[in-house]
């Protein structure tokens, strides 16, 4: 899964969120890391519609600005998502065994 | 800004496909311009310009990515939301969108061509560009004054000598303000001075310009801080001690507005500062400026015999010291003004015949380097512009030949795509304009990149010319001007047609269905001989030879120039410039220092000899006289009309000993005449002018005149005619007269060390540094060093290496593009005859007779190439001439160097493919096909 995807879809499994939301959250999420301009955001957001892993909204919660769309996780993405954890979960696991991270010694 | 950063990028989404772009267009929008706003907000207009940046390579690496992942196929547009109105233009519109896509694609899929013809155009336009920027630097851009164009400056010379040009004095000059006002707006006038400006203990000597109060408006600047000089201050002998100062020296001074009112010690005495004169002004001339303006009622203050006027007043009818120009009224030309003028002129000799009778004056362009009482002329540098431009666009044509070259390989291979293209069913037109477009991105591509070069080199200029004149400030706008990107853009695009329409042009006219694959190898097969298949790479070769040997004049030339005079010993004394008038000194102390300084300096340790004088050769300032033979002067002491122009020196006893020069006939100055007024007048003249005062007679006891001095003076000496500038006529005839005749309070003098002795220069200037702090505590030492190193840190040396330097840039960046080119046309031959070669080996050739054919091809190359470029040369070379120093067109250095640099680089880029071509298995090849 490639990481904008991941980052969207953990964004998006604590609420719904609007583009711009998802924008600020992923920053927040990776720390900075990785900022999701927003052509890769948009592109991002109807690969991940058109696997049925996020679906968009017919209308705001709580009235908010029409023009505004929000995007909500569906199951299957829940799915998907758990599935990128353990793996990566896994991963670091095994990075750790085989070398240690330095910084933990210290 | 923002408005216009996000149209760009709205631009950009149309390339999207259709759904796309009506689902997000809105929203990608709208996050982009909070970006864009939250970043100039939080961190200012450079970060928001970044961000940009990052969104819009984020939308082309998705737009890219997109193309990959879908094979290029582009999705199906959806039915129209309206008619379109205007479907022609959204065709062309989208057709030029695709053709950048379509173009963008295949130049990616092909890097190493892309790179290359990138590289190779950059280096072609950035070379073009740089030197553009060099000569607008130079000669075009007006600086800070308004309306350049309506500035001109006023020259008076004798109607009877069209030669004799001389400057105004101030009372001509108010008459002529007066009787002008139809003519000029303003008319202001100036004189220069070398004044000593006080730094800590020490005086900075530094270039003055002593102005009228309408200067600045004239030139139609005011002061950033500060005020002008007003009339009170411009009227001769009001000896108000104002200054205005540039803002060069108003940083250095510290740059602190409380500078304004404070005083500041000029010539020992303290002037306030009323001004700040704005960042970047430079007074009339551009690229050097003064370091401060003072008003003309000061002249009498500091007016030193930097100009040979001191002494005289300024309210004196006689005394010429004026330089003069003016602001033109709108709509008159100055032929115009000339005519307008001719009343005036004529009032005035009625009104002062003694000084105003037979004088014309003339309107012309003010100096743009230069400052004189003559008309400006800068041919030279014009001509030397022109040349470089010339030579720039040769290395442009190479680049471009270059890439034609490449393109050929390339064409070769995309023959098959465009035949299957016209096969479906693409217009003719339509496959031109795909290659024409591919050709627009690579030029816009090299040109952006050349376009960084082109804005370094000014402020590399300015960073080296500051540390060689040290007297004026030098003030070059290097910053980005739009001429040098309109002129890159043009470059770009002028190159475009030279590359571009060779492969547009055989695109339209082949029969490409021919090179359907499948459809005959055979007809691959190059038509036509040797040389047509060649024509491209001999063309580099010789333009590449005609730019070796222009390189190599100017080596030669930059080598001549470092040692110009073979007579004078330059590598045996030291020479001292000071200046006890920096000090506050009167001439009769100033003449006892420099007697006093002689003495003590004779008496040094390893010293040999003397000797003081009032002008180094290849000094800053030079000085003219003329000269005639004392029977012809009238008994006015006026002179006659054909007196001759001759390089003027005031020397001690021993100054040709010092320089090491004998003396053809006669003696050197006694010690007497060297230094006592009242001793017998008497002169040592050079060869070139004994000539010209008495052909072919002993010029030996004959008696002369020199301007300025009133008594006949005797020929006691003759030397030979040494040359000591390196600029102008190489037989300029030279008057010496002693010391003790004439006065100048800025003087240098030469320390020679004795012969034979290893000298360490260090502790000899410290010895004699001691004796200057000794004889005169408060006289600044302005420089010491060794002849050698006063002439490699001349002006004249820096010109000639500046262009030496910049020939061999040139030359070598020629060089350089032919090597890729004959190696790209040589590797891409040998593919193209693998099948041959592997016939032949497999026949029994050895590698050697593989590697040898290849050579002998590349041999023959260099040769014709060579021999067509040396043709050009010798045309070239002639032009150059004039911009030589003692180099002959057809310097065998430049001229046998050259062939054989660029024969052996040729067999270099020939000798790769060859070796590769040696290494084919022939089994292999052959059970290929």
């Amino acid at each position: 899964m490639k990481p904008a995807h991941f980052h969207i879809l953990v964004a998006l499994a604590a609420r719904d969120l609007h583009g711009a939301e998802i924008k600020r959250e992923v920053l927040r999420l990776s720390q900075g890391e990785l900022t999701l301009w927003p052509t890769t955001l948009y592109s991002s957001l109807d690969e991940l519609a058109s696997r049925q892993w996020i679906e968009e909204l017919d209308h705001s919660p709580g009235g908010a600005s029409e023009r505004r769309r929000y995007y909500r996780i569906s199951d299957t993405g829940r799915e998907a998502m758990a599935q990128e954890t353990r793996r990566l979960s896994k991963l670091v696991e095994a990075a750790c065994r085989h070398n240690p991270v330095q910084g933990e010694e210290a | 800004m923002t408005r216009l950063l996000l149209h760009l990028h709205g631009w950009l989404l149309r390339s999207f496909p259709a759904p796309f772009r009506l689902r997000h267009r809105e929203h990608i929008q709208s996050l982009v311009e909070e970006s864009l706003h939250q970043a100039r907000r939080e961190h200012g207009c450079w970060r928001a310009l970044s961000v940009w940046l990052s969104i819009t390579f984020d939308t082309l690496v998705v737009r890219l990515s997109s193309f990959t992942q879908a094979g290029g196929e582009p999705e199906p547009s959806p039915p129209p939301l309206r008619p379109p109105r205007r479907a022609k233009d959204l065709n062309l519109m989208e057709g030029l969108i695709q053709d950048i896509r379509f173009g963008l694609r295949s130049l990616r899929s092909h890097p190493v061509f892309a790179m290359t013809a990138i590289l190779t155009l950059a280096i072609g336009i950035g070379a073009n560009a740089a030197t553009f920027n060099l000569v607008d630097v130079l000669l075009w851009r007006p600086g800070h004054l308004e309306n350049p164009d309506q500035l001109a400056g006023l020259y008076l010379r004798r109607s009877d000598q069209p030669n004799s040009y001389r400057g105004f004095s101030y009372p001509n000059f108010q008459d002529l303000r007066e009787l002008t006002g139809n003519v000029f707006e303003e008319l202001a006038a100036q004189e220069i001075a070398m004044v000593g400006i006080e730094d800590g203990d020490m005086a900075r000597r530094r270039l003055a310009s002593i102005v009228t109060a309408n200067y600045f408006s004239a030139l139609g600047v005011s002061p950033v801080l500060g005020r002008p000089f007003n009339a009170e201050e411009e009227r001769p002998g009001s000896q108000i001690a104002s200054a205005v100062i540039s803002y060069g020296l108003y940083t250095r001074l510290g740059g602190d507005p409380a500078l304004l009112g404070s005083q500041l010690g000029i010539n020992g005495r303290d002037f306030s500062v009323v001004g700040v004169t704005p960042p970047g002004f430079s007074g009339i001339t551009a690229i050097w400026s003064p370091d401060v303006w003072l008003p003309l009622g000061t002249y009498e203050m500091v007016v030193n015999d930097f100009m040979n006027r001191a002494g005289a007043r300024l309210s004196e009818r006689g005394n010429h010291a004026l330089m003069v120009f003016g602001r033109l009224r709108k709509g008159l030309r100055p032929e115009d003004a000339e005519n307008m003028l001719r009343p005036a002129v004529a009032r005035l000799a009625e009104a002062h015949p003694k000084v105003n009778e037979k004088v014309e004056l003339m309107v012309g362009p003010v100096g743009r380097l230069t400052m004189g009482t003559a008309p400006p002329s800068d041919d030279a540098l014009n001509g030397a512009a022109t040349a470089f431009m010339l030579m720039a666009a040769m290395v442009l044509l190479v680049a471009c030949l270059n890439i034609s070259s490449l393109q050929r390989g390339r064409w070769t291979h995309r023959r098959g795509e465009f035949a299957i293209r016209l096969a479906l069913g693409g217009g003719r037109m339509r496959l031109v304009r795909q290659v024409l477009t591919e050709c627009l991105l690579l030029a816009v591509a090299g040109g952006a990149a050349g376009l960084a070069f082109a804005f370094w080199i000014p402020w590399l200029m300015s960073s080296v010319l500051s540390s060689r004149i040290p007297l004026v400030q030098v003030v070059i706008d290097a910053s980005p001007d739009w001429r040098v990107v309109a002129a890159a853009l043009a470059f770009s695009l002028l190159s475009i047609p030279l590359f571009g329409l060779r492969l547009a042009w055989r695109l339209s006219h082949q029969d490409l269905r021919q090179s359907l694959p499948g459809q005959g190898q055979a007809s691959r097969r190059q038509r036509g001989g040797w040389l047509r298949s060649n024509l491209p790479v001999l063309a580099q070769v010789a333009l590449s030879l005609v730019l070796l040997v222009a390189a190599g004049l100017f080596l030669a030339s930059a080598r001549n120039a470092a040692d110009p005079e073979s007579l004078l010993d330059l590598d045996s004394s030291l020479v001292m410039e000071i200046d006890p008038s920096l000090a506050g000194l009167s001439t009769e102390e100033s003449r006892g220092i420099y007697a006093d300084l002689e003495r003590r300096l004779a008496t040094l340790p390893g010293v040999e000899a003397v000797s003081r004088a009032g002008y180094i050769p290849y000094g800053m300032a030079v000085s003219g006289r003329s000269v005639a033979p004392a029977s012809e002067v009238g008994a006015d002491g006026t002179m006659p009309d054909d007196a001759v122009g001759a390089g003027f020196n005031m020397i001690g006893g021993q100054y040709f000993q010092v320089l090491g020069v004998g003396l053809l006939r006669g003696r050197p100055f006694g010690a007497a005449e060297a230094d006592s007024a009242e001793s017998a007048p008497v002169t040592i003249i050079d060869t070139a002018l004994a000539e010209r005062l008495w052909p072919g007679e002993d010029p030996m006891g004959r008696f002369l005149r020199v301007a300025g001095i009133d008594r006949d003076l005797e020929v006691v000496g003759v030397v030979p005619t040494l040359r000591d500038r390196h600029f102008g006529a190489v037989e300029r005839p030279h008057v010496y007269v002693p010391a003790s005749q004439v006065f100048q309070s800025n003087q240098h003098i030469h320390v020679r060390s004795a012969a034979g002795v290893r000298t360490d220069w260090a502790s000899l200037s410290e010895q004699v540094r001691r004796e200057v702090r000794l004889a005169a505590p408060q006289v600044p030492v302005l420089s010491l060093r060794t002849l050698r190193e006063h002439v490699e840190s001349s002006l004249g040396l820096w010109v000639f290496r500046a262009g030496a330097v910049c020939f061999s840039v040139l030359g070598g960046l020629a060089l350089f593009l032919a090597l890729v080119g004959v190696y790209g046309v040589r590797a891409y031959q040998v593919a193209r005859r693998r099948k041959e070669i592997g016939i032949r080996m497999a026949l029994g050739a050895a590698r050697g007779n593989i590697t040898w054919m290849v050579l002998r091809d590349g041999l023959l190359l260099a040769a014709a190439g060579c021999g067509a470029g040396l043709l050009l040369a010798l045309g070239v070379s002639q032009g150059l001439q004039s911009m030589l120093f003692q180099v002959s067109a057809t310097e065998p250095s430049g001229f046998l160097l050259a062939p054989m640099l660029l024969t052996a680089a040729v067999l270099l880029a020939c000798y790769l493919p060859a070796r590769r071509a040696a290494k084919v298995n022939a089994t292999s090849i052959l059970r290929m096909e």
